[in-house]
């Protein structure tokens, strides 16, 4: 976990504890800005149709993502939209992850949108973007973690693939009608 | 008090006061001696009082019966007979000098009446003991209030004739001398009266004048009477004066000489009018010296001297703004004057005024505009030294200029033209520093000279900007922003670099460094490497052609160089873009010589090759004909098209187009230039042949090469492509399309994310998120047409003022 604190802030902090608090936050949002910014300029000129996010109106601290279900999986051509929370302490903290199209996926709840993974909770790295982010949950699609299921239902239907796509594909067409 | 006693009373004092009397055919008067007793009666029984209202009642009414007759003179010609004047003067009287004279003797009459009534006053004075009662001045005023109860409507012209006929022979020396007497109909008539010479009423005028003058002031109503039409005279006199010496004459200083003329010409006419110096007026009248403070008069004459000749200057600035700098004295001049006047948002209204009719309209060139703008901001800074003037008054000319689409490069050329005084500017001004927080530190420096706007200034905007920028940075300032001029600059440099080929490079260098001062030296990076890459091409070729180990070199034996190729290697990255919609096929020979320069760089520089842009570059050809060799200095196209009727005399556009891979279109300008040289002529429609000397030569002969194409310095270029006689590379504009499509790829980020989205959010969320130092400013028609391209490339959907990604095509991806 040492990796994911933020040298500057805890040397600073310690040094001149009141003074620069205010100071410090500014200066930290301004860093958090500048890098979300420099995400933004990398993930557009990446040019990959497949994962894509945004920043949701004016703020840049919370972005709408899509990502198409891969190729030779059941959720191959069905897209995703995601929201992406970004911390003031971003990236030594992972951004809050959810998805906002329903999806039925053994490590995703169903109607809230959570979602497991481990590298956005304990296994978060400073190292990750919002590319490589969109990427793994991409391949969670594919390749779920059954051991720790939310959604116990769709861990146990996982197994049979045509039922599954058959329960994945009502409750998509059912959101998709509800538009 | 009995009655007979009264009565006896009554009579002395009748006596004494013969106005007062009824019978006024045969009034009685007693002599001195007599009024005394007559007096001391009057006193002892306290009837001084009484007998001063009396006798002023009196002689009200009998003003008021006499005073008619004064005013019969202001009537118009009919009304009064003036057979007395008529008589006595010769030859043809002018209308003014009738005027005059009927004033005369109006004033006369006047001046009579007044002094008639002199023995009464004198002798009421006597009642009194002090010096409380002023009958005479009572008496004058009572003139004075009489007269303007009857003042008839238009009392004034008269006044003004025999005001202005004084005037004119007042000022009739100041005429230069031959002028003097103007012949007219063959009789001389003096400047001064109009009067034929002979019968000059010169003296008499001024004479007459003097007296007239003398009895108002003694009346007391000069002032009151004439005050307004003098005052208009002289101002009129000097508004005359003004425009006259004025008059598009802008290059000397007239403050001086004017206020000279008021101070000794019209300060003596004033002081004729106001002190007269008349030799038959003293009577043992003392004059009161009611205007002492004829200075304050001068003074007020002085201030109309200045609002005229600002006024007259206001109405020329803007010519005197076209002759700038000839016209600085008139400039300077008119920068004191209107510091004692009030006429800045007049000066404001007029030259906007001015400017909108005579400068910007579509008839007049930019580059017109842009010197007209350096002047004003020239003469106004020397106007208004704060700049608030400037900022409002060239608001409506940098609108324009912007407007306009060759503004930048008219700009940037005349800036860096050799000889042109905004270069000069850019060399004077080399230690301007442009960032604002610059400018705060050197204000804060010199805080104790800082003054603050004047009150009529604009207060929404602030003149910081304008008070310190120079003549340059207000040039760059139409626009807002530096990249823009600085684009432009490049695609200048580049055009002349491929034009111009290597010849002045010291001066292009002296010019960036100058430009760098001014715009910062990241923004003039790219210009700095062009610079180079020429530099660097120099060195090459040279060392190319003189290096032994290369097959370009003159020792190497299987390489017999019909001509020279001289490249410039440039920089494909930091190159404007160059257009780019077709390559020329260049003749086997010539592709020859390229593929060796080729060869020959690349075994020079290792890894590294050449990508020929054969359309730019110039060739110098020697057509070699029956008589007599032509040189030109042409392009790759023109020469190509020459070079292939050397092999068919007669081509048709069709198939020279399929030979050299040239539209068909451009193919048909560039022949156009050799049918200007004779060389080639249109036999039917869309085919050519060659001519020689007007006679269609059926062989071109000259050892196998009919006509020997020697390319002796053929540079070509590496990069992209040329347009004839327009610029080699895409002006700023074009390149705009190009910047643009940077922001396609957030575009379609953010309506894949936000599905869809009107043009306001799309500018307003790429203004928040798109890559800032890209000195990219788009702007919201930009953006449109933009998007409004993606339309119509099926990229974008455009439905119900909304932009939305065209959903096939994502699915398809």
């Amino acid at each position: 976990m040492a990796q994911n604190v933020n040298p500057r802030l805890e040397g600073s902090s310690s040094n001149s504890p009141k003074r620069s608090e205010d100071m410090n936050d500014r200066i930290e949002s301004n860093k958090v800005v500048q890098r979300l910014q420099k995400e933004l300029m990398s993930l557009m000129m990446s040019c990959d149709e497949s994962v894509s996010a945004f920043p949701d109106g004016d703020n840049l601290f919370r972005w709408v993502a899509t990502i198409v279900g891969p190729k030779d999986t059941v959720y191959e051509n069905l897209k995703y939209k995601l929201s992406m929370e970004f911390p003031r302490g971003y990236p030594y903290k992972p951004p809050t992850v959810t998805f906002l199209t329903p999806c039925f996926h053994p490590n995703v709840d169903f109607p809230s949108g959570a979602i497991c993974l481990d590298i956005l909770k304990e296994k978060w790295s400073a190292m990750y973007d919002v590319k490589a982010i969109l990427i793994s949950l991409q391949s969670l699609l594919g390749e779920p973690n059954n051991e720790s299921p939310l959604n116990v239902k769709a861990a146990q239907l996982w197994p049979r693939q045509e039922v599954f796509k058959a329960t994945l594909l009502s409750t998509y067409k059912e959101f998709e009608s509800t538009l | 008090m009995d009655t007979s006693q009264t009565k006896s009373y009554w009579k002395l004092i009748v006596l004494a006061f013969p106005i007062l009397s009824k019978d006024n055919e045969n009034p009685q008067q007693c002599d001195d001696e007599q009024f005394l007793a007559i007096k001391n009666i009057i006193v002892e029984n306290k009837l001084n009082n009484f007998v001063h209202g009396m006798v002023m009642h009196s002689i009200k009414q009998d003003l008021m019966s006499k005073i008619n007759e004064f005013w019969l003179y202001f009537m118009p010609n009919d009304v009064i007979e003036l057979s007395n004047l008529t008589t006595t003067t010769h030859g043809e009287i002018p209308e003014d000098f009738v005027g005059f004279n009927k004033f005369k003797y109006a004033i006369d009459e006047l001046f009579n009446l007044a002094q008639s009534y002199t023995d009464t006053t004198n002798r009421l004075k006597l009642l009194f003991d002090n010096d409380k009662i002023n009958c005479l001045g009572n008496l004058n005023a009572q003139i004075c209030a009489l007269l303007h109860s009857q003042l008839p409507s238009d009392y004034d012209t008269i006044i003004y004739q025999f005001y202005s006929v004084a005037l004119k022979v007042f000022t009739k020396d100041d005429i230069i001398g031959d002028k003097k007497n103007t012949s007219k109909e063959g009789a001389f008539h003096c400047n001064g009266c109009c009067f034929e010479i002979i019968y000059c009423k010169c003296d008499y005028i001024l004479e007459t004048f003097h007296l007239a003058n003398w009895y108002m002031l003694t009346i007391g109503f000069l002032e009151s009477l004439a005050g307004d039409v003098i005052m208009d005279l002289i101002h009129q006199k000097i508004e005359t004066e003004v425009l006259e010496i004025t008059k598009e004459n802008f290059g000397e200083h007239h403050v001086s000489a004017l206020e000279k003329w008021i101070d000794t010409t019209v300060y003596n006419w004033m002081k004729y009018i106001y002190d007269p110096k008349c030799s038959t007026a003293i009577r043992g009248y003392k004059i009161e010296r009611k205007y002492p403070n004829l200075k304050i008069f001068m003074r007020k004459l002085k201030h109309l001297l200045y609002e005229s000749y600002t006024r007259t200057r206001i109405d020329q600035l803007f010519n005197i703004i076209i002759e700038y700098p000839d016209s600085e004295p008139a400039v300077i001049d008119l920068s004191l004057t209107l510091q004692k006047t009030d006429f800045k948002s007049d000066l404001c209204k007029k030259l906007q005024n001015a400017l909108h009719s005579r400068l910007l309209h579509p008839a007049v060139n930019t580059i017109d505009i842009i010197t007209a703008y350096t002047a004003a901001i020239k003469v106004l800074r020397k106007i208004d030294p704060c700049g608030a003037l400037l900022q409002e008054v060239t608001q409506p000319i940098r609108a324009y200029l912007r407007s306009r689409k060759d503004t930048v490069r008219c700009v940037m050329t005349t800036l860096t033209e050799e000889g042109h005084y905004l270069t000069d500017e850019l060399v004077r001004n080399e230690n301007v520093l442009d960032e604002d927080d610059v400018c705060e530190e050197e204000s804060m420096a010199e805080w104790a000279k800082w003054v603050p706007d004047p009150v009529d200034a604009n207060p929404s905007k602030s003149s910081k900007r304008f008070r310190n920028s120079d003549t340059v940075s207000m040039l760059v300032d139409i626009y807002g922003t530096r990249e823009l001029f600085v684009n432009e600059y490049r695609a200048l440099l580049a055009d002349r670099l491929l034009t111009q080929f290597m010849d002045n490079i010291g001066d292009e260098i002296r010019y960036l460094e100058l430009l760098k001062l001014r715009f910062g030296d990241s923004l003039l990076h790219s210009c700095s490497v062009m610079l180079k890459d020429v530099y660097d091409s120099k060195r090459i070729n040279h060392h190319l052609y003189s290096d032994p180990t290369s097959n370009l070199s003159s020792n190497n034996l299987n390489n017999k160089l019909e001509f020279p190729v001289r490249a410039i290697i440039v920089s494909n990255q930091f190159w404007p873009n160059f257009k780019d919609n077709f390559n020329v096929e260049l003749p086997s020979v010539i592709q020859k010589h390229l593929d060796n320069y080729t060869k020959a760089f690349e075994s020079f520089k290792g890894n590294r090759t050449l990508n020929w842009k054969p359309n730019l570059g110039i060739i110098n050809i020697d057509l070699v004909l029956k008589d007599k060799t032509l040189n030109f200095t042409v392009s790759p196209i023109h020469a190509t098209i020459i070079w292939h009727f050397q092999e068919q005399e007669e081509w048709t556009i069709n198939d020279l187009s399929i030979k050299m891979r040239v539209p068909a279109t451009t193919l048909r300008r560039r022949i156009g230039f050799w049918q200007n040289q004779g060389l080639l002529r249109e036999k039917s429609f869309d085919t050519f042949i060659f001519v020689e000397d007007g006679i269609p030569t059926t062989s071109i002969s000259g050892k196998g090469n009919r006509t020997s194409f020697v390319a002796r310095n053929s540079e070509f270029v590496y990069g992209d492509d040329d347009d004839e006689m327009e610029s080699a590379v895409a002006s700023a504009q074009d390149q705009r399309e190009e910047e643009l499509q940077v922001f396609w790829p957030y575009i379609v980020g953010m309506l894949i994310s936000l599905d869809s989205l009107p043009l306001d959010g799309i500018h307003q969320i790429l203004k928040m998120f798109a890559p800032q130092g890209t000195g990219v400013d788009c702007s919201l028609t930009q953006l449109r047409l933009f998007l409004d391209e993606k339309v119509k490339d099926h990229l974008l959907i455009f439905t119900g003022g909304r932009y939305k990604l065209n959903k096939i095509v994502i699915i398809l991806v």
